[in-house]
């Protein structure tokens, strides 16, 4: 059975065309080659240390 | 491939960068995984499922960010399910990572060329929010009539025809709803928020929607070992046997032939006394209007034949009238003849005129005359001695009985 209100929750407002920049700004841009070169960094700046 | 740490171009066949040492081999199967999802993306978004093709780019995207074609495609995902918003983002994205040969260039041009097609579809999102707005308020007629709106000047916004149907479903109206969640099915296919609705409108009427396209006549059509097709048209199996085919010429021309005899039979039995029949009618109204016009015209001969005949006769009357009249004339004008040569002493030739005089013709009076003068002639003729050689009185032959001729013949000679 569907609950009215909590389906209502899950919508969510449209983004208005004006917002597109802060939408972008907004977005993260990190894919999983990104990952791994933040793991390397970290294991090599731990082998410094 | 460039290189992700220092960024030169590595040839293809080694496995480390030769400047900085950087493992190709781990970029080079994000790479392949990237690609992997995206044609999977691109496989669901030919099909019309949206939301898997979302689903899979953005995937493809978690691995290799610099996808250009996986943000293209996503973006145009994301545009034909009303998220316009969110394509724009993708594809400044792309563009701005590649910015040379991008197909996302072309897109925001389109787009922005477009300005009131833009600016519809940003008034559609704002009545949306606003609808939902309403929604959250209470006044959920209001926010279904705004939403009505939207969806005739944006038929692609999904996320209208879920509050739509969400509303509907509230009311109690199932088929409504069920008729607003088809049209979000055609869009896209697999959302789960469509198919979670219809699951539920299943439920409560206890009819289970079927998604499959409703066209008129369409069927799915195969071969089977049986003769003849065998073919589904709604939840039916229909067999439909072969349709007949004539292969030889002979056939052909024959069944021809039989047609035609058929045919001509018909006309000449069905047909053909219809008409005589009729002609013969009319010709048989024509003989009885002439016979008619005959009678007339017979009537009208016999009529003009006896005024002819009594015409005849009473002209014969009137010649006979007229002869006897000229008779009587001759009678009076023998009789004034003959007393004119009394007068002169003339008693010979007063006496021939009045032989030719016939008395019954007559007046009383000029028989009176008559009758004095041929005394007289008789004296006179008497006293001058005029005797026949013969012996004949000659007043007597000149004044015979002036019957007409043969009346002075024998009875029995006059038959």
């Amino acid at each position: 059975m569907i609950n009215y209100d909590e389906e209502l929750k899950n919508f969510e407002p449209c983004l208005d065309v004006d917002d597109v920049e802060n939408a972008i700004y907004d977005r993260e841009l990190i894919d999983v080659i990104d990952l791994l070169k933040e793991m390397l960094q970290d294991v090599s700046s731990g082998k410094e240390t | 491939m460039k290189c992700m740490n220092c960024g030169i171009l590595v040839a293809p066949g080694l496995d480390y960068c030769n400047r900085c040492g950087w493992n190709m081999t781990i970029q080079r199967k994000a790479v392949r995984l990237s690609n992997l999802y995206y044609n999977k993306g691109l496989e669901k978004a030919s099909i019309r499922d949206l939301s898997g093709a979302i689903s899979c780019l953005k995937q493809s995207l978690k691995f290799y960010k610099n996808n250009m074609q996986a943000r293209n495609l996503l973006g145009l995902v994301y545009f034909e399910t009303g998220e316009v918003v969110s394509a724009l983002s993708e594809w400044v994205i792309s563009k701005s990572l590649t910015p040379e040969n991008n197909l996302a260039e072309t897109y925001i041009n389109k787009l922005q060329a477009n300005r009131n097609k833009l600016e519809s579809i940003n008034q559609t999102i704002r009545k949306y929010n606003q609808a939902l707005e309403y929604c959250r308020e209470g006044h959920e007629d209001m926010a279904a009539i705004q939403l009505r709106k939207i969806l005739v000047q944006n038929p692609k916004l999904i996320k209208g025809y879920h509050l739509l149907a969400l509303l509907q479903i509230r009311e109690g109206a199932y088929s409504k709803a069920r008729k607003i969640l088809r049209k979000a099915a055609k869009i896209d296919k697999t959302n789960t928020t469509t198919l979670r609705f219809l699951r539920e409108i299943d439920l409560q009427t206890g009819v289970v929607t079927n998604l499959d396209k409703k066209e008129k006549g369409r069927k799915e059509e195969y071969e089977t070992d049986v003769a003849g097709y065998l073919y589904r048209s709604g939840n039916d199996t229909v067999i439909q046997p072969p349709a007949f085919r004539e292969s030889s010429m002979w056939g052909t021309l024959v069944t021809l032939g039989i047609g035609l005899a058929v045919g001509v039979a018909a006309v000449w039995f069905l047909v053909l006394p219809a008409r005589t029949q009729k002609v013969l009618g009319s010709a048989n109204e024509q003989i009885l209007l002439y016979g008619d016009q005959l009678a007339i015209r017979d009537a009208e001969i016999s009529r003009l034949e006896a005024d002819l005949e009594s015409a005849q006769v009473s002209t014969n009357d009137t010649q006979k009238a007229s002869d006897e009249t000229a008779k009587k004339v001759n009678d009076y004008e023998n009789l004034v003849q003959a007393v004119s040569y009394f007068q002169t002493n003339n008693y010979a030739m007063a006496a021939s005129f009045l032989t030719d005089v016939n008395k019954n013709n007559l007046s009383a009076e000029a028989a009176a005359l008559y009758q004095e003068l041929k005394q007289n002639l008789t004296e006179y003729m008497q006293q001058d001695g005029q005797t026949d050689p013969e012996g004949q009185d000659p007043a007597d032959e000149a004044l015979g009985d002036t019957a007409p001729d043969g009346m002075d013949m024998p009875a029995e000679e006059l038959y």
